[in-house]
């Protein structure tokens, strides 16, 4: 009897244990888990907090090229096509396989709005930390930045679909009641006015520039300026101001959301923002990125390339609006010299350009190789090395030399930054020192997809040395969203739009001419000079020959850089390209010598709607909201 | 309290002691039971005085004031005689005797026992007739677990029941019986009768027998066991002899067809990850897991890992009255799985061993490089730009320089022919009458088909070794109690290459058969720079180890309370498991070659290395993964009959935490109970309930209670059924119905806490970088009042027994699931939140029936034939799912089955009738936007239909097309032939209603992948051709890039999956018994069967079972198979 004795204490015990359990056994555990408030009691945090509105902005490297696509979608730069099989889905879309429900890697329609909510909620949340070095002052700071963000991230919503569902300042709850979350799309310019104040706003109080070298690539006063000016240009052009298109598109209660008449006081808004964006840029030490010869005079080559491998404390004031996360090498500068270093070392040889983009560049002389004065020669060979003063080596591997013997007479006597800009068959390849060979089985053409589909790769932006193969790259350079030089060109285009006058005009061409300047071609005045001219080119005093120049150098200064997407939607101008819309041309990639090879050649057929100007929305999104109607022309 | 014995019904569950004071405090929240027990000790004297009391009175005073305890039959003692006694001083002896004299009582003492009886009546005539001499004999009885049995009636045959006695407590009796011819007759309810001649033996020792065709069999529900009589919710019992089957690691792979109710697919075939996905009774919710509960040993445990040989039993609850009890985990059924366990006698051996050879049921087949050129040839539209020259394609067809002309089969160079398994198991069991154990040792090992390079000096082919151990152990620490120990675990070891294996067999459809060779007559390896050499990716990438381990402890007790009172018992249960994952990875780099240009002078390739490996490995580990979990139990059991009622009742308290690393160990608490009543065997209600709780929900809307009811009807029982009982001998009706909840609510937990997401987002300030931060936002908003996700279970069925040789059961079901956990999916991306909130959202209806038939027969002494069939059918339907109002019929969810196929409706191909002179198409057919990327329409080209009625077809035409991936009927049925030594046995298993939209890559299509990427099926001119505008073909218009018109998903390409499968074929012989003896053998069998041995399907490209759209997955295994099980 003892045992049992014993195993009932036994059983006691056991059960006793059970009642351990109390009610709160399945409490959470008081931990310390993150929770919100703590997020914004504590500096680090905060800055997350911080870094994560930033992160919308797009990486204007891979990001425009890839996952967005704003650069192959426009007429610069050409992927080869069969690539679409492998890691770049978006290419389909220029050959016309584009459908509502396409996805998007870019996807701006959810990731935006997630931004914008968290910039409002940190506007709401954010407090000073005196204990933790975090005055009120970087708070307040803080906050603008946020609030410029959200304004910004408005805007690339709408430059995107156009009039978007926007209720601004609006955080939804969790208790929501969902018919406050349909919102439809509200007309185009009620939101550019919102974030014409949001930007002008925040542009007065935050500063131009900051000391702290940590604190570089925050948002400046600049930065607010620069994309104001450029939302407000937008908005101003033919697709936006007035457009016929669109002049039955409308919500379903009726309202029109696009503005059905033509305001040129748009325009007059867009260049006073442009040239409060170019004074205060200026005044703030912002300046053009220019190299010189020993003798002084400008380095356009060097300029030209240069600009792209020299960062803000190394000189290059030029950036107004730096993109600074530096987490992927892959994103900011890799995938995208992947794809123009050939096989030979690692790479996938195939990103070219348009040969409309090299027909566009001017001849030395600065003139359109369409004009007679410009001394092009398309066929034949040149019969002697060309060479300039300069201390770029990349033409032929010497100092100086711009083109080799024997050059395609195409590629010979352009300007500067047609050589910064494209590799053609013959021009020099500095990772091999030699030139390029883009011959059919020749080394740089293995007749693949991963070979130069139209006999051209792009140049730009590519550092001359980096390596796939070794792995060795340049990884101390700079990336923007936007540069002075492009302010330039804004200005000088909404000059000449707003005011139809000489005046306007004169300002329009000391801007185009700073450019050029430092493109090292000729500059433009409308005063007669002779046609050889050392230093001016003649243009009629007109607004439509000034329009024309002023797009002629928007397409060669800023090519590659993901702009000319904005500037051929804003122009209507996609649909009069035949390079976007039909047969794409280029040397002849089957070509096995130079006969064959050097021959216009049509290698692809784009495919272009007119309901591309602005993305489609998912239909899965059109369902959820019955207040919301497709963008036009997707029906 | 005094024993009355009535009548003839030997009746000791009533027994109960007051000489053991237990007091019980039982309560809800937190059992607390307590013990407290008074020792007895024995007094020999008694002091007190009772005058003009009844002889009842008497007797309970001195129970009162002793330990002793008495024994009689009413009708033999006078209880209500009126005594005056006065005990001081006088011992029970003296006592007794003063208190009988003068009646036919007398009495004995045994222990602390005393039985009173009536003096015979020999005695009484032995003043006229010579006194008869009689023999006293005594004994003990004890019951199969040799535990002493008290209330054991032993009566002499032939005489009434006051000439008997019954036992005491320690199973004792003594008996005088006539002589030594006199029989006795030992009963006891439950237990077989048995009778013994007397003979010269005084002291019997008597093991009862258990009589199970009076009990039934029990069957293994949940948290116990219930006799089969009893049991009235849909339960079904897999012989544990049918999961030995095949040659797979998998348990979960042979429940197909098996078991009605469940339904199972085996979707991969590779070693170490084919486990099936299975579900019981079908899927009945769109969010968290549709998987069962599994409990081994009433823990939950995965079931892939345990090897067949450990299972003792196997239960499958499908409906509520099952499962309500396990509460919020119950929904999706309940699979109970007990592991062996040891019976008494002399250790039992069982050896069985067995080795497979396998190779795969199905491969797709690819047509070689020349074909493959010559139909882009075909396709190509410019005739002018052949990507081929006819001199390539004759190089490659007829094999000229396999170095420049390559030909690959891919799928053969990553494949070998063949692979092997082998199993092996040992089992021994025995035990004492104290002590019983089972212990089983096994070992797996497969071998998988990828490719190996024999030149390496290691091995990188797939390797799986699975060790199991389990040793269960009970142990009688005293006559009432039992301690339990199980320790059972398994260590797989997984070798393969460093590969994903599925990523491989996609490699081999995309790398097309003329990039390059595998490798170069000289022995060098080709590639294409940023592309995949198959063969390479599987020989030469290393090789990696992958060990999973896991311990499983159980430790319970069990304390039979029948001093309490009869059929009362409490258990405490405490288990914890722990699992180890640890893998290394030795990676390895080879030389690579860019392709071949061409051959030199002296016939050697020209080529260049485009990457230089090294002959060393590297060496690197994979994170490490644990987890361990702890359960706790608490049972207290009442079983217990009352003439023809019998009462089975059950209380539980148990409490969950399992720990896998995440921010702190899941929990789970919970009460259960179950009360079934059976009256006279014939009608049996029961009542089951859960109360169980669910960390995941705030205070308030943790606990839920899930009751269910079943009510049954033995209609066989009844009388007006006697006399058909040999055509039907056993017809059941039964019925239930109840509530369960499913907790388990996919990846969110603590679903009232908003959450925070850190590392998303990140960004970096200043010109180098300065300033990195990692990202922080808002993550899961927090919801106060969710909950779980709750299930309305319905079960009608019947059980019908035929001539004792067929069994019908058929059971019909319908489930209602509300409150389904899941994320609002109508609130417009435009709001911002990271994640969309949480909420209880969403009905379903799940309804079907399952059914088995099994047949049993002994013909002659020489054959006994055997079949089994199950059928099983389940569909379910969305009644409500968070969707927009603004979707089209044809678009919404509701009112369809759960992953219901999405697409176009592919009407037909077009005809030149369809179009115009120009090409376009004709007026009036709806212009079809779904984005044609090369070229416009053609004849041959898939006409969708337009769904919307807009005259074009855009993506706003797409929408649910009917049937779904998941199959909606199992079924499976086999036989079994024994004659003599042989036996026979064939099983298939089939699925029905299962559909797959297969392709949908850019270069599914014979001839879209440009050259580049992509095989072409074998049945390639099974297609549209200008020359064939057949309506009845495989494939449409082909064409030399990828046609969105023709890949997207429509119902065009969705296949009927529907298979029968020969699952298994075996022929056993067994040694004729006069061999075996020589060898002290019980029984040995040889076996050889032969597995997946051919499956029936319309589908023919690969096996329609396969996980894949394009049939490129490693696949199941056709395996044959010899074994052999040794008996000892």
């Amino acid at each position: 009897m003892k045992t049992f004795k014993k195993i009932n204490i036994l059983f006691a015990v056991l059960f006793g244990a059970c009642s351990f359990s109390s009610c709160d056994y399945l409490d959470k555990e008081p931990d310390t888990e993150l929770n919100m408030d703590m997020v914004y009691s504590n500096k680090t945090y905060v800055e997350d907090a911080l870094a994560y509105v930033y992160s919308g902005l797009p990486n204007p490297s891979e990001g425009w090229m890839n996952e967005i696509g704003w650069e192959i979608f426009g007429d610069d730069v050409t992927p080869s096509k069969r690539w679409q099989q492998w890691d770049w889905p978006n290419i389909t879309k220029v050959f016309g396989s584009w459908t509502p429900n396409t996805g998007w890697s870019g996807d701006f329609w959810a990731g935006y709005p997630r931004k914008i909510r968290e910039s409002y909620l940190f506007r709401q949340n954010a407090k000073a930390l005196p204990s933790e070095d975090l005055p009120q002052s970087e708070v307040d700071n803080m906050k603008n930045e946020c609030r410029f963000l959200g304004a910004y991230y408005w805007w690339n919503l709408a430059k995107t679909y156009g009039p978007i569902p926007f209720k601004p300042d609006y955080i939804a709850p969790s208790n929501f009641n969902l018919a406050e979350l349909q919102i439809g799309r509200v007309p185009f310019d009620s939101i550019v006015d919102y974030c014409d104040r949001e930007m002008l706003s925040t542009s007065k109080l935050l500063p131009a520039t900051y000391t702290a070298p940590e604190k570089y690539g925050r948002v400046t006063s600049i930065m607010c300026l620069a994309e104001r000016a450029r939302m407000l240009l937008f908005a101003a052009s033919p697709l936006c101001n007035g457009n016929e298109w669109y002049k039955n598109y409308v919500n379903k209660d009726g309202t029109h959301l696009f503005s059905a008449s033509y305001d040129q006081n748009k325009w007059v808004k867009a260049a006073d923002a442009c040239k409060l964006l170019i004074d205060q840029a200026e005044a703030a030490g912002y300046k053009l990125f220019v190299e010189y010869n020993n003798d002084g005079t400008v380095d356009a080559f060097k300029s030209c390339e240069d600009i792209f491998f020299t960062k803000w404390t190394a000189g290059n004031k030029e950036i107004l609006f730096p993109y600074t996360s530096t987490n992927s090498a892959y994103n900011n500068y890799q995938f995208y010299t992947n794809k123009t270093v050939t096989l030979e070392f690692g790479g996938g040889g195939g990103l070219g350009v348009y040969q409309g983009l090299v027909d566009a560049f001017f001849t030395k002389n600065g003139l359109p190789i369409s004009d007679t004065n410009s001394g092009y020669v398309e066929d034949g060979f040149s019969a002697a090395v060309e060479s300039r003063t300069t201390k770029w080596n990349e033409g032929t591997g010497t100092l100086g030399e711009i083109t080799a013997k024997g050059t395609y007479n195409m590629y010979c006597n352009r300007e500067p930054r047609f050589y910064t800009t494209v590799s053609y068959n013959g021009s020099w390849y500095a990772l091999a020192q030699r030139p390029y060979d883009f011959f059919k089985n020749h080394k740089d053409n293995g007749y693949t997809h991963d070979a130069p589909q139209n006999g051209y790769l792009v140049r730009k932006k590519v550092y001359p040395y980096d390596n796939p193969k070794t792995g060795s790259w340049l990884s101390n350079r700079p990336l923007w969203l936007y540069r002075l030089g492009g302010a330039y060109l804004d200005y000088a285009e909404a000059e000449n739009e707003a005011y139809d006058n000489t005046a306007a005009r004169q300002e329009t061409l000391k801007y185009v001419n700073k450019i050029r300047v430092r493109g090292g071609v000729r500059q433009y005045t409308t005063d007669i000079v002779d046609a050889n001219d050392a230093n001016y080119i003649h243009v009629d005093d007109n607004q439509e020959a000034v329009r024309k120049i002023v797009r002629m150098e928007r397409r060669v200064e800023l090519c590659c850089e993901g702009l000319r997407w904005d500037d051929i939607r804003r122009w209507k101008d996609a649909e009069n390209l035949p390079e976007m819309t039909g047969d794409d041309h280029g040397m002849n990639f089957s070509g096995t010598n130079a006969a064959e090879f050097y021959v216009r050649t049509a290698y692809q057929t784009r495919v272009w709607k007119r309901a591309y100007y602005w993305f489609p929305i998912y239909i899965d999104e059109m369902e959820k909201n019955p207040n919301l109607v497709q963008s036009p022309y997707w029906n | 309290m005094i024993v009355n014995l009535k009548n003839d019904l030997i009746n000791t569950k009533r027994l109960s002691l007051n000489v053991m004071k237990l007091s019980f405090l039982f309560l809800f929240i937190g059992i607390n039971l307590c013990f407290s027990a008074e020792s007895h000790s024995q007094r020999t004297n008694f002091n007190f005085t009772l005058r003009n009391v009844t002889v009842r009175q008497v007797l309970n005073a001195v129970e009162k004031n002793s330990d002793y305890v008495f024994f009689y039959y009413n009708n033999v003692v006078n209880l209500n005689r009126r005594v005056s006694v006065s005990a001081s001083g006088k011992n029970i002896h003296e006592l007794l005797d003063e208190l009988f004299v003068g009646t036919n009582n007398g009495y004995t003492i045994s222990g602390r026992q005393i039985s009173i009886y009536a003096k015979p009546e020999v005695a009484k005539l032995s003043a006229v007739a010579p006194p008869v001499k009689t023999i006293k004999i005594g004994g003990t009885v004890y019951d199969e677990t040799k535990n002493p049995m008290p209330g054991v009636s032993i009566r002499i045959a032939g005489k009434d029941a006051t000439s008997g006695t019954i036992t005491d407590v320690t199973g004792h009796f003594i008996l005088n019986v006539p002589n030594k011819k006199s029989i006795i007759e030992i009963s006891s309810v439950g237990y077989k009768t048995q009778r013994l001649v007397v003979g010269s033996e005084t002291n019997f020792i008597i093991q009862l027998q258990e009589d199970v065709a009076a009990l039934n069999e029990v069957v293994v529900t949940g948290y116990g066991t219930q006799k089969k009589l009893s049991v009235v919710g849909a339960i079904d019992n897999l012989e544990p002899g049918h999961l030995q089957m095949g040659s797979t690691r998998s348990l979960s792979n042979n429940l197909a067809g098996q078991i009605a109710g469940v339904i199972a697919v085996t979707r991969s075939g590779e070693p170490g990850y084919d486990s099936s996905n299975f579900w019981i009774r079908g899927i009945s919710t769109f969010s968290g897991t549709n998987t069962p509960l599994v409990l081994v040993d009433g823990i939950e445990r995965d079931l892939n890992n345990i090897d067949p040989a450990e299972i003792e039993s196997f239960s499958v609850l499908k409906d509520a009255s099952a499962s309500a009890m396990y509460g919020v985990r119950g929904a999706n059924g309940v699979i109970v799985i007990n592991t062996k366990r040891g019976h008494i006698g002399a250790p039992s051996i069982d050896v069985r061993v067995e080795h497979a050879i396998e190779e795969p049921t199905k491969l797709p087949k690819f047509i070689g490089g020349a074909d493959y050129m010559q139909l882009l040839n075909e396709l190509k539209e410019n005739k002018s730009q052949l990507p081929y020259s006819q001199e390539q394609i004759d190089k490659t067809r007829y094999h000229y320089d396999l170095d420049l002309y390559p030909d690959e089969n891919w799928l053969n160079d990553i494949t070998k022919n063949y692979a092997y398994s082998t199993r092996a198991n040992v089992t021994v069991s025995g035990g004492s009458n104290f002590l019983r154990y089972s212990l089983v040792t096994s070992w797996f090992n497969e071998h998988g088909i990828v490719e190996t390079d024999k030149n390496l000096p290691y091995d990188t082919g797939i390797k799986l070794n699975r060790f199991n151990m389990r040793a269960n152990v009970d142990l009688d620490i005293t006559k009432t109690t039992t301690l339990r120990l199980n320790i059972g675990g398994y260590m797989q070891n997984r070798h393969g290459p460093k590969c994903g294996i599925d990523d491989l067999f996609s490699q081999a459809f995309t790398t097309s058969p003329i990039a390059y060779p595998a490798r170069y007559s000289d022995g060098t390896i080709p590639i294409i720079a940023n592309r995949v050499n198959p063969w390479a990716t599987a020989t030469q990438s290393g090789y990696q180890v992958d060990i999973n381990t896991q311990l499983q402890s159980l430790m319970s007790i069990e304390q039979n309370l029948k001093m309490v009172t009869p059929g009362l018992r409490a258990k405490f249960t405490f288990s914890f498991d722990s699992y180890n994952y640890s893998g290394r990875y030795r990676n390895f780099n080879p030389t690579y070659y860019n392709i071949a240009t061409g051959r030199d002078d002296e016939g050697n390739l020209i080529k260049t290395v485009l990457n230089y490996g090294s002959d060393a490995l590297g060496f690197g580990t994979s994170s490490g993964y644990g987890t361990k979990d702890m359960y706790m139990e608490g049972t207290l059991t009442y079983t217990r009959t009352f003439g023809k009622h019998d009462i089975d009742a059950l209380v539980l308290y148990n409490q969950q935490s399992y720990d896998q690393g995440t921010v702190q160990p899941y929990r789970k608490q919970g009460f259960a109970g179950r009360l079934s009543y059976v009256y006279d065997s014939r009608y049996i209600g029961e009542f089951n309930f859960g109360y169980n709780g669910s960390e995941n929900f705030a205070k308030g809307h943790r606990f839920g209670f899930f009751p269910s009811f079943a009510l049954g009807w033995m209609v066989s029982e009844e009388s007006f059924m006697a006399k058909m009982k040999d055509t039907v001998n056993k017809l059941k009706v039964r019925g239930s119905f109840g509530k369960v909840g499913n907790d388990n609510i996919g990846g969110r937990r603590f679903a009232y806490i908003t959450t925070v997401y850190t590392g998303q987002g990140n960004y970096t300030w200043g010109d180098n970088g300065e300033t990195y931060r990692a990202g922080i936002t808002e993550g899961d908003i927090g919801v106060a009042n969710l909950t779980w996700e709750t299930a309305w279970k319905a079960d009608l069925g019947f059980e019908l027994g035929l001539w004792n040789a067929f069994e019908l059961q058929f059971d019909w079901f319908k489930e209602k699931r509300s409150n389904i956990f899941m994320q609002r999916s109508t609130i417009p991306t435009q709001t911002g939140y990271i994640t969309t909130p949480w909420a209880n959202y969403g009905k379903v209806t799940n309804r079907g029936f399952d059914a088995s038939l099994n047949f049993n027969k002994k013909i002659g002494k020489n054959w006994m034939l055997g079949f089994r069939s199950t059928f099983s059918y389940a569909k379910n339907k969305i009644n409500e799912i968070d969707e927009a109002a603004g979707k089209s019929k044809y678009r919404c969810q509701t009112g369809r089955s759960m992953n219901t196929l999405w697409g176009l409706q592919a009407e037909r191909l077009f005809t030149k009738n369809d179009f115009d002179a120009d090409g376009n198409l004709k007026f009036g057919i709806p212009n079809q936007e779904t984005g044609v990327s090369t070229g416009k329409l053609r004849p041959g080209d898939i006409k969708y239909k337009d769904m919307d009625g807009d005259g074009i077809i855009t993506d706003a035409d797409e929408g649910y097309i009917g049937g779904t991936v998941d199959p909606r009927i199992v079924y499976g049925f086999g036989c079994n032939v024994v004659f003599r030594h042989f036996d026979f046995n064939v099983f298939f298993q089939g699925l029905a209603d299962t559909h797959r939209v297969v392709g949908g890559s850019t270069y599914f299509i014979p001839g879209s992948g440009q050259g580049l990427l992509g095989n072409i099926y074998s049945n390639y001119n099974d297609r549209w051709m200008e020359n064939n505008p057949s309506q009845n073909v495989f494939w449409p218009r082909l064409s030399e890039s990828p046609n969105q018109q023709n890949y997207r998903a429509s119902t065009w390409w969705k296949k009927d999956m529907g298979f029968l499968r020969c699952r298994t074929i075996e022929l056993g012989y067994s040694l004729p018994k006069t061999l075996t003896d020589k060898i002290n053998a019980k029984n040995i069998r040889f076996y050889l069967s032969g597995n997946n041995l051919f499956c029936l399907s319309k589908f023919k490209l690969w096996d329609p079972e396969l996980n894949s759209g394009d049939g490129l997955k490693y696949p199941q295994m056709r395996s044959l198979m010899l074994g052999v099980d040794v008996n000892f």
